[in-house]
């Protein structure tokens, strides 16, 4: 009789507990704002925390896997565009965002931070607006490799004999190798991209999940060089790892890939979502993702003397970089994306 | 041109990776049934110590963690590039030494056939019909060796985390991939169709298994075959080699990697918020499905359709799961609650019904009816020392099994990743996630301890619930 008793109040304990778990859990969405975020969230968190410790407004933060960062959210966000979870899109590029525009995903919003943001860099209609930005790089791997940047863009344009199997790309589905290749298609035309790309991949190119794994071949020896972004270059570097960069370059100009931020339609909590939008596109978070270890080049105006020397350099190579923003390398992007899915489908 | 070759591995189609995802799982199969064969046979060699041993060791490749195993031979299959062949091999040996001992457990655990080896040689020699024979075959030991490789093969052609870790060729990653970067959810479904077509037979086969009710008896108490020199060399070499490979490398890796790490940890203000959701979902999932389990055994006028339909699902991989309850909660009729934790909850349910089953007829197979009836009648004696002695004999024979039965389920539910990467709602991250995302990016150096105290969590909370437990019952001692 005690023994069935015990048990009893044991079980009800358990499921209050579990009860009470749950309802912690489900309490977290109330009143706060949804941020779906495609940037690496070791980076992100810390400036979203910061933005609900200055301002009082609770954040849920859904993140993404490397390999489909921004489009599996971008995805996402077409999925639930009737039924809407998500309040702001942090984008980690503006290609997918601008996507999102066409589809009528987001709501315009021109608040302090779309007037500090240089014109190139946002929507006219103050749908999305981009900022700290990062830049497409080579990266060598110096005890394998003493080619220079120029040779090694030879190398993957020119002669048609070279094994490229010690070299490396990120999957072109998805990322900013996605946006890279769309710049490509628009400059090339959709026949010379395929040719290009096809002959790449009969000489041997190895194309991996991601960008960070392509740093972790080329860093480990197991590549000589590969494209990657500047971010995930500085993570090798600082693990210190032989590596070098040179910038990407399609058409004689750099490819600099910025952040993104946008308000989503039918959002319930506008004002919120906009003191993000806001928080975001300030001096302040420039600065502090130019100082984190992505060392990401502010967009807007900020007193260069605050900017660590290696962002410095990179935001030389930025002033010469493609027009990414430009609705026709959004329409390029679609034909890309497509053309890539058909090669490989079922 | 070894680029060429892993290019083509790379861009795969999903036909492609679906016939390698068959050969790689037969092949498991077949040299897992062997394995699990003549490993079983040994098992019944030597002293109590060295068995114990030997148990522990073929045990542990199962219970370690996919994400451990990841973190380990992530790069090693990352090296292995230029080389997909090797990168193939090493995968598959992985995935083979962790399932091994499913099948050996299987079998120790097996009832006593209905023909025995004597009937059949008998049957051999004398003059019936062909048909009859393949009959007698089907009621004879060979019936265990089928459900063993039935299972290997099903959870090896299920397996996802560690080929997406290690971006092996597998239709689990594929599909995976694909739907995460925007296949439509009717494509995604539509491309599940010839996986589980595949499953079938195998699936068929288990559910005859587990619905046959057979008192039999525990299968090792009778068998009494030799193992030859060779055999008990071979399994040696396996089990050893499948503990070093498969627990100690990682462990070794992972302690390495913790040590790396311990200062960023501090770094990880969402940590605990983490593990609290892992543990959340794992005691509400886990002891859904022991409920669950408990009276789809106990109940006898269960029909065949319903546990069909209950042990289906889960049967059918994580994968396959997670991506029919997320069309499922996107239709008309339940989409209110596609934003809440019921699907993410009802899909782990179901995925862990199946493993919960066959351990409740492991449990089933290791009792003594007459001796828990004796036990009760104590447990009800007037002498309350008698009452006492025999709680402390439940404990002993029963309550220490279940809470290991418990532990493991909820274990299982703790770390998977796959259903909560399709199911979860925004606002909760499992710990087995967020490490997975971080894992596949291979960034942050944090990950080992982060890895570390994920493992570390469960063990401590579960040592705290037994000092808990004797604390009590020396309390309730001397009351």
């Amino acid at each position: 009789m005690r023994q069935s008793s015990s048990r009893s109040i044991l079980i009800i304990i358990l499921v209050a507990v579990l009860f009470s778990g749950w309802l912690a859990v489900s309490m977290r969405r109330q009143n706060a704002l949804v941020v779906y975020c495609a940037h690496d969230l070791i980076f992100a968190e810390e400036i979203l925390l910061e933005f609900e410790k200055q301002s009082g407004i609770k954040l849920v933060i859904v993140g993404d896997t490397e390999a489909t960062k921004s489009l599996g959210l971008v995805q996402r966000l077409i999925r639930e565009k009737e039924h809407s979870v998500c309040d702001v899109f942090w984008n980690n590029q503006t290609l997918g965002t601008m996507q999102l525009a066409e589809e009528d995903v987001l709501q315009p919003y021109k608040g302090s931070g779309y007037e500090r943001i240089p014109k190139e860099y946002k929507d006219t209609a103050g749908r999305w607006v981009g900022f700290a930005g990062r830049l497409r790089v080579w990266i060598v791997n110096t005890d394998l490799s003493k080619l220079q940047g120029d040779e090694l863009d030879a190398l993957f344009q020119g002669n048609q004999s070279v094994d490229l199997s010690r070299y490396a790309i990120a999957n072109p589905l998805y990322g900013t190798t996605l946006s890279h290749m769309s710049l490509y298609w628009n400059a090339l035309g959709p026949e010379s991209t395929q040719r290009w790309y096809q002959t790449l991949q009969d000489r041997g190119l190895q194309i991996v999940q991601g960008n960070a794994t392509v740093k972790n071949l080329v860093a480990q020896g197991v590549c000589d060089a590969g494209w990657t972004d500047t971010d995930d270059y500085f993570v090798a570097k600082d693990d210190g790892y032989p590596v070098k960069m040179f910038p990407l370059y399609c058409m004689g100009e750099t490819v600099c890939i910025p952040n993104s931020v946008a308000i989503i339609q039918g959002t319930q909590r506008l004002k919120e979502a906009q003191k993000l939008v806001d928080f975001l596109l300030s001096k302040e978070t420039e600065l502090k993702l130019a100082h984190s270890q992505a060392r990401q080049i502010p967009l807007g105006p900020v007193d260069q003397s605050e900017l660590p020397n290696e962002v410095k350099e990179l935001a030389i190579w930025v002033k010469d970089s493609a027009d990414i923003t430009n609705p026709r390398v959004l329409q390029s992007r679609s034909e890309c994306l497509e053309w890539l899915l058909k090669e490989s489908s079922p | 041109m070894p680029g060429v070759a892993s290019q083509r591995v790379l861009t795969l189609t999903i036909a492609v990776a679906i016939g390698w995802s068959i050969f790689r799982s037969v092949c498991i199969a077949l040299l897992g049934m062997w394995l699990a064969r003549i490993t079983q046979s040994a098992l019944q060699q030597g002293s109590r110590t060295l068995r114990s041993v030997l148990w522990m060791m073929l045990l542990s490749p199962f219970f370690t963690p996919s994400l451990m195993t990841g973190f380990c031979y992530r790069d090693t299959a990352m090296s292995l590039l230029h080389v997909p062949v090797l990168k193939e091999l090493l995968y598959g040996l992985i995935i083979c030494m962790q399932l091994v001992p499913v099948a050996v457990v299987l079998l120790v655990f097996a009832p006593e056939p209905e023909v025995s080896d004597t009937a059949l040689r008998v049957a051999r020699f004398s003059n019936c019909s062909n048909s009859i024979y393949r009959r007698l075959l089907l009621h004879s030991k060979l019936q265990f060796d089928i459900i063993a490789g039935c299972t290997l093969f099903l959870l090896s052609f299920q397996e996802a985390e560690l080929a997406s870790l290690m971006q092996a060729a597998s239709w689990t990653e594929w599909i995976f991939t694909r739907h995460a970067t925007g296949l439509s959810l009717a494509m995604s479904l539509k491309l599940i169709v010839v996986p589980v077509l595949v499953q079938l037979p195998c699936l068929i086969a288990i559910a005859i298994w587990l619905k046959a009710n057979n008192d039999a008896y525990f299968a090792s108490q009778n068998q009494s075959s030799q193992v030859n020199g060779w055999h008990a060399a071979i399994v040696f070499f396996w089990v050893l080699l499948a503990f070093i490979v498969v627990t100690l490398v990682p462990a070794w890796q992972l302690t390495l990697g913790a040590l790396r790490g311990s200062g960023g940890i501090l770094n990880q203000p969402s940590l605990p918020r983490e593990l609290g959701d892992s543990l959340l979902l794992a005691l509400t999932t886990g002891f859904l499905a022991i409920l669950l389990g408990q009276r789809v055994v106990r109940s006898q006028r269960l029909s065949c359709g319903l546990l069909w339909l209950l042990i289906l699902p889960g049967c059918m991989g994580n994968l396959v799961l997670g991506l029919l309850f997320a069309g499922i909660f996107q239709t008309d009729l339940l989409r209110f609650a596609y934003d809440t934790p019921a699907p993410l909850i009802f899909a782990e349910v179901l995925w862990l019904l199946p493993r919960t089953l066959i351990l409740f007829r492991c449990l089933q197979r290791s009792r003594s009816s007459s001796a828990d009836y004796q036990l009760e009648l104590f447990r009800h004696s007037k002498d309350p020392l008698q009452v006492r002695q025999a709680n402390e004999l439940h404990w002993q024979f029963i309550g220490r099994v279940w809470l290991a039965m418990t532990c493991i389920v909820c274990f299982w539910s703790y770390l998977e990743l796959m259903l909560p990467s399709i199911l979860v709602f925004p606002g909760m991250a499992p710990v087995s996630l967020v490490l997975y995302n971080a894992m596949h990016y291979g960034r942050i150096s944090v990950l080992g301890m982060k890895l570390l105290i994920t493992l570390v969590v469960p063990v401590i909370l579960v040592l705290i619930l037994i000092t808990l437990r004797k604390v009590f019952q020396k309390f309730s001692m001397k009351v």
